[in-house]
């Protein structure tokens, strides 16, 4: 039988499970080249940011 | 002068500045100032590990700016030397800008005196003006200048004051330069300036390495022992041999008449001309000697002192635990009532049901639990971002060599242990990474391996969670206890590995502490801001959605229809004999509660969190506290909105406890001991999985898995160390 309640429900865990994954490939990926993909609370003492890294590859 | 060289430079109309100079000279705060960027400006140094490049317009000019690491000099002694050169050689900048302390004029010029020899069009920022002013200095700018022959440019890099003629002087040189790199001859005496000559001639005939730097350059990097030059020099020619022996002979003879190496004679010189420059009355000191005591040198006598210093730095931390409770209650308080609020809200406005449990305690009580600390973490930020910006962060790293090295770490291990969190709050990923300025791979690995036990601001909330339900009128002691229990186990942790699977000596350890400067309330608040903000974007994306996750795995299954009819005709039950409205609601509540557990136990999440109680109750930890210590493997944060996701789907008593603190508090099932063996727990298990990834990248696979299975089970340990003791001898 046909649930509102179920459908609106499965389709926000199905979306929450999507960023999930995605979240953790995007964070793991930059971690992995040497950025922390915003993984952390602490940015602005990171030298390291997602943003700085990604416009701002090193020198070597 | 030499012969001025023109290099082949592609038609661009881009024009490129480098920005250059010494360790907090200014250098990040003024490209900040001219670009615009947000990035944070610390005193830690060489902050500009990495390079970063921002573009401005000055009319019709397009302006790429670069800001290169800080440096001493332009040897090849470490990375960011080396990498300052090779941007100089390789990109050939149209001009560099050397941002000089004016209050320290002659060790900063030694890198402008490299410059000119190098060639490249140098312009000089004399930068912190402010302060040269304020200890009385005066300088004479435009005799520095002529003396110098380049101009220069003051400047106040904090307030941007200059930052606009500086660019228009460098737009305008550029011009008058022509792109023309004129390398300056400085004397050496005359028998390293003979042995120079002979050098340069057969560098020059030979055209050695000459596409890439001036000749009497590249001599004078073979009597400087530059290893890089020397390295490069023998993929290049067979000339490489000739020259290494003519610098090994002056080595020698220099040894044998002077006692000394040639790189300190050719060092001597620099500074010789340095102080000739100055002496032609360029810095005019205003004030008497005893005015001149340096405020700097003033309070590091106090703050770093051998034995007051250590004292001083402990009871800051403790204060700012203190001021972080007593301040952030209040508003705290405001943020729990105004969830309160939007829970009640959702529960009248949404039809009961699955939705209205995933927004009322999926959602609401999950991430609420974690947007609750907000206040508590803002203010503690607001505090490190003081600490660290007067310049007091790196008073803590040399405090902290001498113990330091006493665990087999380094000086430079400090700066990751607190970025990791040391004064609590950072983060171990930037830790990890900041490892990389520790040359010895064995103390690097050392010091990787025990940052992530430093409470993070992920943690935190943890942490705090735990003390505001268990340990009421110790807070501020408590989380001023688990920062040093923090520190106590990484520094154990380090000596035990250091004394077993990575033995070495330790490196000696040289840092630059830079002057203390009032910061300024814009740059605190936007460094608090910055670090909040993305504290409430990661609860609001990230475990919003590790949340709704959670919840799922916390309700489905869901019981099976057989339990769900046996708990309906319980309900019918009572409510056809129980007399009094009262004592049936009573009676009615209770048998929702036990459904409520009895579904939570029945679900996926519960299934996983049951099968490890056998192991986790010698730690006290039940099946709840399993779910969310399996889901702080993800994030730590994960930690409490589980637990507020748990204990509201379990929890259906409206008049219960509205905190999560309270509610946790009044589970039979904790106590003080589990309170403190879940903490432990939570400092010292396996880092976080991005700081897994981060470890694996600094070392490799087999130390970052090390590291998850030695953590875990040291936290373990401690923790059913902790809970079994506390609850046999205490209880």
């Amino acid at each position: 039988m046909f649930s509102w309640d179920l459908t609106i429900t499965s389709m926000i865990i199905a979306a929450a499970a999507f960023y999930v994954v995605l979240s953790l490939y995007r964070t793991i990926k930059e971690a992995s080249v040497g950025g922390c993909g915003g993984g952390c609370s602490a940015c602005s003492h990171c030298k390291f940011a997602p943003q700085n890294i990604k416009k701002n590859p090193p020198l070597r | 002068m030499a012969t001025p060289v023109q290099w082949k430079i592609k038609k661009n109309p881009t024009v490129t500045i480098a920005l250059a100079g010494n360790p907090n000279s200014g250098k990040t705060t003024l490209f900040n100032a001219i670009t615009g960027a947000h990035q944070h400006v610390g005193n830690y140094p060489g902050i500009t590990v990495e390079r970063k490049e921002g573009i401005i317009n000055l009319k019709d000019v397009k302006i790429k700016l670069i800001d290169l690491p800080g440096t001493y000099s332009l040897s090849a002694y470490s990375d960011e030397e080396l990498v300052a050169r090779n941007f100089l050689v390789n990109e050939k900048p149209d001009i560099v800008v050397d941002i000089v302390d004016a209050t320290m004029l002659e060790r900063h010029l030694y890198l402008a005196i490299q410059f000119f020899e190098i060639g490249i069009p140098v312009i000089l920022a004399l930068n912190m003006m402010d302060d040269a002013k304020r200890q009385g200095l005066i300088i004479d700018t435009d005799k520095l200048a002529k003396l110098l022959n380049c101009p220069v440019v003051e400047t106040v890099a904090r307030s941007g004051r200059g930052k606009g003629h500086l660019i228009r002087t460098a737009v305008h040189h550029i011009k008058e330069s022509g792109k023309t790199w004129k390398p300056i001859q400085i004397s050496y005496g005359a028998e390293i300036d003979l042995v120079l000559d002979n050098m340069t001639e057969i560098i020059e005939e030979q055209q050695f390495m000459t596409d890439r730097y001036p000749a009497r350059w590249i001599a004078l990097k073979y009597l400087e022992n530059d290893s890089e030059i020397i390295r490069y020099g023998k993929l290049n020619g067979k000339i490489a041999e000739q020259l290494e022996a003519i610098a090994q002979r002056t080595k020698e003879h220099c040894l044998k008449t002077l006692k000394v190496l040639p790189e300190a004679i050719i060092s001597d010189y620099r500074y010789g001309l340095i102080n000739s420059i100055l002496k032609q009355d360029i810095v005019i000191q205003e004030k008497s000697r005893q005015e001149r005591i340096d405020f700097t040198t003033k309070l590091d006598s106090l703050l770093v002192n051998r034995y007051i210093g250590p004292i001083l730095m402990i009871a800051i931390l403790y204060g700012m635990f203190q001021i972080t409770f007593t301040v952030g209650e209040i508003p705290m308080g405001w943020l729990e009532s105004l969830f309160g609020w939007i829970s009640a809200t959702a529960t009248l406005l949404i039809p009961e049901g699955l939705l209205q449990s995933l927004v009322v305690s999926g959602i609401i009580d999950g991430v609420g639990g974690v947007m609750g600390f907000v206040p508590l973490i803002a203010i503690m930020f607001l505090m490190i971002s003081f600490l660290e910006d007067s310049g007091y962060m790196a008073r803590v790293a040399y405090m902290l060599d001498r113990v330091l090295r006493i665990f087999g770490l380094h000086g430079y291990s400090a700066m990751p242990f607190i970025i990791s969190g040391g004064i609590a709050g950072g983060c171990a990923v930037p830790g990890v990474m900041a490892t990389r300025t520790l040359r010895s791979p064995k103390e690097k690995l050392a010091t990787l391996l025990t940052a992530p036990f430093m409470p993070c601001g992920a943690k935190l909330p943890v942490f705090m969670l735990l003390v505001a339900a268990f340990f009421t009128e110790y807070k501020a002691q408590m989380m001023f206890s688990i920062t040093l229990f923090a520190w106590v186990m990484a520094l154990l942790v380090a000596k035990l590995v250091r004394s077993t699977v990575i033995k070495g000596a330790s490196t000696p350890f040289i840092m630059e502490l830079p002057p203390y400067r009032l910061p300024t309330v814009r740059g605190i608040f936007i460094h608090t801001w910055e670090r909040t903000w993305q504290y409430i974007k990661k609860a609001g994306t990230v475990i919003l959605a590790v949340s709704i996750l959670l919840w799922a795995a916390m309700t489905f299954p869901g019981l099976p229809t057989q339990q769900v009819n046996q708990y309906e005709l319980e309900r019918q039950a009572v409510s056809e004999t129980t007399q009094g409205i009262t004592e049936q609601q009573q009676a009615l509540l209770e048998i929702n509660n036990r459904e409520g557990q009895a579904a939570l136990r029945y679900s996926l999440a519960g299934k996983i969190g049951t099968s490890l109680e056998p192991l986790s109750r010698l730690a006290g930890f039940d099946w709840r506290t399993n779910i969310a210590l399996v889901g702080g493997f993800a994030a730590k944060e994960v930690i409490v909105s589980t637990f507020g996701t748990a204990y509201s789907l379990g929890d259906v008593d409206p008049e219960a406890a509205d905190t999560l603190s309270t509610r946790i508090a009044a589970d039979p099932s904790w106590n003080k001991f589990t309170a403190l063996a879940m903490i432990v727990f939570v400092l010292l298990y396996a880092p976080c999985v991005v700081t897994v990834v981060a470890i694996a990248k600094e070392s490799s696979w087999g130390w970052a898995t090390f590291a998850t299975i030695f953590n875990t089970t040291l936290g373990f340990g401690m923790a059913v160390i902790i809970y079994q003791i506390g609850t046999k001898l205490f209880m």
